[in-house]
């Protein structure tokens, strides 16, 4: 059952004095600075289409080299005798139009998707402070990111595009975005920001907290405490809850228990009541891949996106087990094969939907691979290729540059074939975030570095 | 248990009443709070504030001579008795001076504080030997799943938190292993699995922990074997060890068994533990085949650096980083020394079968063993430069390169910090990692490494027991969903469900009957996002670092666990929690019930169960604000009139309680 209007109207107002409590001082000086940054950039109230971002953060860097792979006699020589026995054979691979390239064997979804026209590959893209070769980091002359090659500090600069020096947490380009994008929502209850995958350091802001989701049903009421009409007794007990929890706390991590319970069960409310007018869909997923699950709610949080009062949208899905240091064959073919199917999935849903062209998937992983082997895996390496869908991509092509693959060749970071990336994830940020009307004074804001390399928009967005 | 609470005033308080000693110290501040003995006006409690209500020079926390007879007797007793349950502002000034803790509330709280005092005399030193429930309950649970109310009465009374912990350490450790194999084989898996591929045991496996973590005697051995799980992670979470679970059973054991031993010694354990060597693949690394572009694994050398031994940067001895002259942090290790170490870890084997047998025909509770052929013989350089020569075999390599890491000087802050973060709090001062992390580095007689003093170190210091008062914004932690239902279970000595014959269907293979611990909601796993060694990578199931957007991180404050506190979480684990506190049985009876049957023969008096309540699940902590609600709640006639009443009262008392934010905050 829902909760009543008026129920949430006291419940709205006790939040909201509880957050002139404790908070005050933070939360008014975070406003502040909040309003001094919309001041000086564009008005993002005024968009009027609907558009979505969708990360598909692959966890444990995903060994692209053999998701994508050169496919011409000298290219697919060179790569196999780079990568040894984990070498893909030739003829298992799905060969693209024009026959230069060729998807593993575990994605022909994907490989018609890329034929097709609606999915992209962009090339070498990794974590870089300034445009760097193989004799700059050798060197030492070129600025490389720190901690280099560890997930988790890879990780956070991938999500946040800034080196994990703090020690604390920091926000991510995805929330910054949101928070600027979150103007152009006409309701404030609901974050630009979803996640499927549980708490991510990309779509962290300073404004707008990420919310989320189950992939049962995306959102459930709080048991025993939802002012159920049974017992007679719930409506007491909920109102209780409502006024602990609107006290607040001087205690600043049980103040933020308090405030995290309060959004919770307002943005809960206000999602279970978009999610029951989803439209049915014909489109099947595979019931039994978790990714795709994720994909499904998306897909629902997009079709009700007027409902909700969006026009923008970040939506963070996610799929684990990439770090494939042992088992690599078996495992990555696994892991490829979930994602084929989970990206053929929500492309068919979201084009049922009508929806193709305001919607832009991509994928994301905090390194590539080394292209030398340990046995049966491979180590942590740097760059990666990623994969873009949708109808606004201007599909069927490779962005960027495909490196060499040579161990100690002019890519090679060293001699284990840890590739240097030869497009910045700044710039891959940057051109979604134009997508998303992100103006060009704000996408320098949120990438500092963005300057320093050739263009900000790599091109894989056909229309805008 | 809990018998005095039904009878009068009086005996109820005289039964608080117990005579200790301890050892006196001549230590110029014996309570740490900052003010020294000599001018201290209680000695021995921790009184940074100095009340003293009537000016006669005695705190008030060393001063329940309240009509100044110069003798606590059953006088100061009547006098407190009358105000008893009067909140402030009180009538009258002895009123304040009876609110002995100054907390606004007249109540057990300051009942306690007459341990020892009785039929003495008042003044700074004249309770050197008080001890108060609260501080037993705090402590109890830091260093338990959940102390029960007969617990904190028994800690109470002694008041004696080093024999405590003296006695723990001399319990011998629970076996998980064990218990589940046993589990095993009375869930029938034993006819459906083959025993050696044992998938199906994962049911066993966690039905072992909370009955270990529910009935163990060892609680403080398992508090702190869970809390090294979550930092020498191995998880079943990952394909490769989903069906090694007697071998992860055996991996927690291990860890339990050096939770007081030596961190020195628990490296060699884990590092060739077989769950390990699958789950960081070290396990089958072989030397280098340039010719190939093969060369050795580089998961574990990387992960026992980053995560198990050093962290990425280099530490001061508080933990803090050291800055370079660009105030950027310093690389505790670089790529090189990771693949020096990765050389080291190769030529190790299951044990009992052939380099290229099928891992899952090996026993997984048996130590990698050496296999020299596959072991990179070259000179290698360790950390420091350290030189190893060429020519040594696997395990020369291993022992030398282990001591070399257990050397370095961030061993202590990190790990010391990892730990007090399990345990006590998310945010420790430099001061109080830096005491733990001497501690790390040398228990007082020269030993680096003892845990059982780094665990006395952690749980005694002077921040774990007073940091709800040194630092009260930010002292504690959130109680991760794990230990959320944990402490429920634990402290209302959980009902499990007696069952027969196959776990899933029934059908019987002649065992006897077992206990669960269902929850309606399926595996834990997947209802609150978190088992024992389930986490989904190596990375545990937060990270020590997390810190949400906003008020917290604009503080500098960590808040790992609210990682897993997101609107989606947040919402799943109070449902999978409450349903167990709300649990009378109209479900039927396959679920997991709470003995709540005290707390019901309490409910007939609202303020006694809420008082109740506030010292078992907050160490006396609850704020007036939340008493008044609560209390509010209980009396509220929608509530049922009939012999219902009381156990609504007591079931939504803990319900509305744990699902506060002040409860969830352990301070």
């Amino acid at each position: 059952m829902k909760r009543s209007t008026i129920s949430r109207r006291n419940f709205l107002k006790a939040a909201a004095m509880a957050s002139l409590g404790t908070g005050l001082m933070a939360g008014q000086s975070r406003i502040n600075l909040l309003q001094a940054a919309l001041a000086a950039s564009t008005d993002y109230s005024t968009l009027s289409d609907h558009k979505s971002l969708v990360c598909i953060y692959l966890f444990g860097g995903n060994d692209a080299y053999n998701m994508f792979v050169p496919n011409t006699a000298a290219g697919y020589t060179q790569y196999q005798a780079a990568r040894g026995p984990l070498a893909i054979p030739q003829g298992l691979l799905h060969p693209v139009a024009g026959g230069d390239y060729g998807f593993h064997p575990s994605m022909p979804n994907v490989r018609t998707l890329f034929d097709a026209g609606q999915i992209g590959v962009l090339a070498n893209v990794g974590t870089l402070l300034e445009p760097t070769d193989r004799v700059g980091y050798l060197t030492g002359t070129a600025a490389i990111p720190p901690d280099l090659f560890s997930h988790s500090h890879q990780t956070e600069m991938w999500q946040t595009n800034k080196p994990a020096l703090a020690g604390l947490a920091q926000n991510g380009w995805g929330g910054e975005m949101a928070d600027l994008l979150q103007a152009a929502n006409t309701n404030p209850q609901v974050p630009p920001t979803i996640t499927l995958a549980g708490t991510n350091q990309w779509q962290s802001g300073a404004v707008t907290q990420q919310m989320a989701l189950n992939t049962y049903n995306g959102a459930e009421p709080f048991l025993f405490l939802a002012d159920e009409p049974w017992p007679p007794w719930e409506s007491a007990r909920t109102q209780t809850w409502d006024n602990i929890l609107a006290q607040g706390s001087n205690h600043l991590l049980a103040d933020e228990a308090a405030q995290s319970f309060n959004r919770a069960r307002d943005q809960i409310g206000v999602v279970r009541d978009g999610l029951a007018e989803a439209p049915a869909i014909t489109t099947v997923y595979n019931a039994a891949n978790y990714f795709a699950a994720q994909l499904k709610i998306v897909a629902q949080m997009i079709s009700v996106r007027e409902y909700l009062g969006m026009k923008r949208q970040l939506f963070f899905v996610a799929l684990g087990n990439w770090d494939s240091h042992g088992n690599q064959l078996n495992d990555h073919a696994a892991n490829l094969a979930l994602l084929d199917d989970g990206l053929a999935s929500f492309n068919a849903n979201i084009n049922e939907l009508g929806l193709q062209d305001s919607v832009v998937s991509f994928t994301m992983s905090e390194f590539g691979r080394t292209l030398t082997v340990n046995g049966d895996g491979t180590d942590h390496g740097w760059g990666t290729h990623c994969l873009l869908m949708g109808g606004a991509v201007a599909g069927g092509t490779v962005y960027g540059q495909m490196p060499t693959l040579t161990i100690g060749g002019i890519d090679d970071a060293g001699s284990a074939g840890r590739i240097i990336p030869t497009t910045s994830l700044d710039q891959y940020a940057a051109t979604l975030g134009k997508w998303m009307n992100i103006s060009s004074a704000d996408l320098n804001a949120i990438f500092p570095n963005l300057d320093l390399f050739p263009t900000a928009d790599l091109g894989f967005i056909a229309s805008r | 248990m809990l018998s005095y609470l039904s009878k009068p005033m009086m005996l109820r308080l005289l039964i608080a009443l117990v005579l200790i000693s301890l050892p006196s110290t001549q230590a110029a501040d014996s309570d740490s709070d900052g003010v020294a003995n000599t001018l201290d006006n209680c000695t021995a409690f921790f009184n940074p504030d100095q009340r003293d209500t009537n000016a006669d020079g005695y705190g008030n926390v060393c001063d329940l001579d309240f009509d100044n007879d110069l003798v606590v007797n059953f006088l100061d007793l009547n006098i407190m008795a009358e105000r008893f349950s009067q909140s402030a502002p009180y009538a009258d000034a002895l009123g304040d001076d009876v609110d002995i803790n100054g907390d606004g509330h007249i109540n057990f709280l300051d009942v306690f504080y007459f341990n020892g005092a009785f039929l003495g005399s008042p003044g700074p030193s004249a309770v050197n030997n008080a001890f108060d429930a609260a501080t037993a309950a705090r402590f109890l649970n830091q260093a338990t799943f959940g102390a029960r109310w007969s617990e904190i009465e028994e800690l109470t009374a002694s008041g004696n938190m080093v024999t405590w912990i003296d006695n723990q350490i001399a319990i011998p450790a629970s076996s998980h292993e064990m218990r589940t194999r046993t589990l095993a084989i009375q869930m029938c898996f034993h006819t459906t699995g083959s025993g050696i591929f044992d998938g199906l045991y994962e049911n066993s496996r966690q039905t072992a922990f909370w009955e270990i973590a529910i009935d163990g005697a060892d609680q403080l051995r398992q508090r702190v074997a869970l809390a090294l799980s979550e930092i020498l992670v191995v998880s079943d979470r990952s394909d490769m060890l989903a069906a090694s679970q007697i071998g992860i059973a055996h991996y927690y054991d291990t860890l339990a068994s050096h939770a007081f031993g030596n961190y020195r010694d628990l490296l060699q354990a884990v590092t060739l533990h077989a769950t390990m060597g699958i789950y960081l693949s070290m396990v089958r690394s072989e030397k280098p085949q340039p010719a190939l572009n093969i060369r050795p694994d580089e998961n574990y050398a990387r992960e026992l650096l980053q995560l198990f031994t050093l962290g990425p940067h280099l530490l001061n001895p508080d933990g803090s980083k050291v800055l370079d002259v660009t105030g950027n942090p310093v690389p505790a290790y670089t790529q090189d020394d990771i693949e020096e170490l990765a050389r080291v870890f190769t030529g190790w084997n299951y044990s009992g079968i052939d380099w290229h047998t099928w891992f899952g025909l090996s026993d997984r509770t048996l130590p990698l063993v050496a296999v020299e052929v596959y072991h990179d013989t070259d000179p290698k350089t360790l950390l420091g430069g350290l030189a190893l020569p060429g020519g040594q075999t696997a395990a020369q390599d291993l022992d030398a390169a282990l001591d070399n890491v257990f050397a370095h000087s961030n061993v202590g802050p990190h790990v010391s910090r990892l730990l007090i973060q399990r345990l006590v709090t998310s945010n420790p001062t430099p001061e109080y990692i830096q005491r733990v992390a001497s501690t790390f580095d040398d228990n007082g007689a020269g030993v680096r490494g003892d845990l059982s003093a780094v665990i006395k170190a952690i749980l005694l210091d002077v921040e774990a027991q007073h940091g709800h008062i040194l630092r009260p914004t930010s002292f504690g932690k959130l109680r991760e969903p794990l230990l959320r239902l944990a402490h429920m279970r634990r402290t209302f000595n959980a009902i499990p469900v007696t069952l027969s014959g196959q776990r899933w269907t029934g059908v019987p293979c002649g065992q006897a009957a077992y206990n669960v611990y269902p929850s309606p909601f399926g595996p834990l796993s997947v209802s609150i996002n978190q088992q024992p060694q389930n986490a989904p990578s190596v990375f545990n199931f937060f990270s020590p670092d997390y810190s949400p957007s906003g008020p917290v991180r604009d503080a500098g404050l960590f808040a790992p666990e609210f990682q897993m506190f997101n609107t989606s979480l947040a919402q799943t684990t109070a449902k999978v929690v409450s349903f167990e506190i709300q649990n009378d049985g109209f479900w039927g009876p396959g679920w997991v019930a709470l003995d709540v049957a005290d707390e019901i023969a309490l409910a007939a008096n609202p303020e006694l169960l809420v008082e109740h309540l506030n010292m078992l699940l907050m160490s006396g902590q609850m704020t007036a604000g939340l008493e008044a609600q609560i209390l509010a709640y209980l009396n509220d006639a929608a509530l049922p009139g009939d012999a219902t009443r009381d156990n609504v009262r007591a079931r939504d008392a803990i319900m509305l309680i744990t699902s506060s934010p002040d409860y969830l905050i352990q301070k």
